[in-house]
């Protein structure tokens, strides 16, 4: 009795196990079934806003049309995604239509409430439409998101603080740019993009002069990406200061020879005994570019530099003299005292010949020859 | 989307026949669409090819074009590759390429004539100086034609 009893209750706990796994099977199924709907509802959804949209969005970049189609929430996501695309993709009074447009079907309404979403990508979307379409409205939270945790959303905050107001925001981002460690520097000067070349240099060049070493040295080396002169004042002003880290003096010198302004040279040569290898380094690499011929007997000096690194730039930086022929560049190897300082300028030697001979011949000449 | 069909707006049936035709190479399909839209706005043809690999097979399936209009950055060929093969073609080479560039790879004229194309454009396009600039290509392309003995 006691058995079939037992019998009996493996059984009915048999039978609940299969009950279970059947159930969480059906679950399972009726999840990704669940899914698999929402995420083919909003392939549907995505593709008939494009349908509809696209081709009145490159309308609008001639004239808004009168009548324009409604928009749900969802519908509006994709509209705004699309919109902003198009935006990006034109120029000129063409963007002002598209302003227009967006103020017609109240996208800067909807910008405003996704601003406060709790999904990333729907507030960074927000941001950039609200930065396209000159919202100032919201300015003191775009301000405030400049200190936010997330590097990105901060980010896109000054973008869009740029894009409202380019004068009013460069005070602003001066600190942040020298605070913020997480901020790339390459999208920093990218950031800048629209708003001209000399404002970048200028903000950038002020921030990293009130930032740390680590932090400004960094700043420094990008600012040659924006391809103006106008961030050398503030960094001379530093250096006149003397007080400077050997990080940021080294990245100065980088950008003094980027830059190759005459003003610079006489701090280029001061620093070519620094007792600092790599400051030492980055002067002779700056002579390289921007040196005259009095400069040769310097450059040449540092090939018998104590720091191997220092004695290669020299090399190179000899090697990059305009003047500097492949005839000069043996005889001045002759003339070197050590072995080790000839060694450094040999594969310059080298290259340069190549460069005098031209392309190599596709079949040794012995080979023709014979 | 059939790309291979000729992209016809409202603005495509008012023009009539025998009109300039642009072989336009871009990716993105929001800026294509722009671009194709401007185009026809300004009465040219437009022939949409949406990476490298079609727009090869385009160049030996159609006739060709009056001026190409194309993306320096494809995702499956380089700008240059493209140039290159148009010009080793009988019919294209000498139709004049406008490249369009974006502010990283910004080109000037001559370099993109030393890269196989005939101008520069830069993104993102201002619709009106657009149509200007490949106006003056091509009228350009057409007074230099015209001085080759037949």
């Amino acid at each position: 009795m006691l058995a079939l009893n037992h019998s009996d209750l493996t059984l009915r706990l048999g039978s609940m196990a299969v009950l279970c796994i059947y159930s969480a099977v059906i679950l399972l199924l009726s999840g990704i079934l669940l899914l698999r709907f929402i995420r083919l509802a909003k392939e549907r959804r995505r593709r008939k806003v494009t349908e509809i949209w696209r081709p009145l969005l490159a309308q609008c970049v001639v004239e808004v049309p009168e009548t324009l189609p409604e928009l749900t929430p969802q519908e509006h996501l994709v509209f705004l995604y699309l919109w902003n695309h198009c935006y990006e993709s034109i120029r000129g009074d063409a963007r002002a239509q598209l302003n227009e447009l967006a103020r017609r079907t109240k996208s800067d309404e909807f910008a405003k409430q996704l601003l406060r979403a709790r999904r990333l990508r729907w507030r960074l979307l927000a941001i950039v439409t609200l930065g396209h379409l000159q919202e100032r409205s919201i300015w003191n939270e775009l301000v405030a998101m400049l200190e936010a945790d997330n590097a990105f959303l901060s980010l896109i905050a000054a973008k869009a603080l740029l894009d409202i107001d380019a004068p009013a925001t460069v005070p602003l981002l001066i600190p942040v740019i020298s605070r913020r460690n997480d901020w790339s520097p390459l999208k920093v000067v990218a950031m800048f993009g629209t708003v001209g070349a000399d404002i970048a240099a200028d903000t950038i060049a002020k921030a990293a002069c009130q930032a740390s070493p680590e932090i400004g040295s960094r700043l420094i080396r990008h600012l040659a990406a924006t391809q103006s002169q106008q961030g050398l004042p503030p960094l001379r002003a530093l250096l006149r200061e003397g007080t400077t880290s050997d990080d940021i003096l080294a990245a100065c010198l980088f950008l003094f020879g980027e830059c190759s302004d005459p003003r610079d040279v006489a701090t280029v040569r001061a620093h070519i005994s620094h007792p600092t290898w790599y400051v030492r380094l980055q002067a002779a690499s700056a002579l390289g570019k921007m040196g005259v011929e009095e400069d040769e007997p310097r450059l040449i000096t540092l090939l018998d530099d104590e720091h191997w690194w220092v004695r290669y730039r020299a090399a190179e930086a000899l090697s990059n003299l305009p003047w500097m022929t492949a005839e000069r560049m043996t005889q001045l190897c002759g003339e070197l005292s050590t072995i080790e300082s000839q060694e450094h300028m040999l594969p310059f030697m080298a290259r340069s010949n190549v460069r005098k001979a031209g392309p190599l011949p596709s079949v040794h000449p012995r080979a023709q020859a014979s | 989307m059939d790309w291979r069909k000729e992209q016809e707006g409202p603005y495509d049936r008012q023009q009539g026949l025998g009109r300039t035709t642009v072989l336009l190479v871009e990716n993105k399909e929001v800026t294509a669409c722009l671009l194709a839209f401007v185009l026809q706005k300004n009465g040219y043809r437009v022939i949409h090819s949406n990476n490298g690999a079609h727009a090869k097979s385009v160049m030996s399936a159609i006739n060709p074009p009056d001026a190409v209009l194309l993306d320096r950055a494809l995702p499956d060929t380089t700008g240059l590759e493209l140039p290159a093969c148009m010009r080793t073609q009988e019919h294209w080479h000498r139709i004049p390429v406008a490249m369009l560039t974006t502010n990283a790879d910004t080109l000037d004229p001559r370099q993109a004539v030393g890269l196989g194309g005939n101008d520069s454009i830069l993104k993102p396009v201002s619709p009106t100086r657009l149509a200007t600039r490949l106006n003056r290509l091509l009228t350009g392309m057409r007074a230099f034609l015209l001085t080759i003995p037949q």
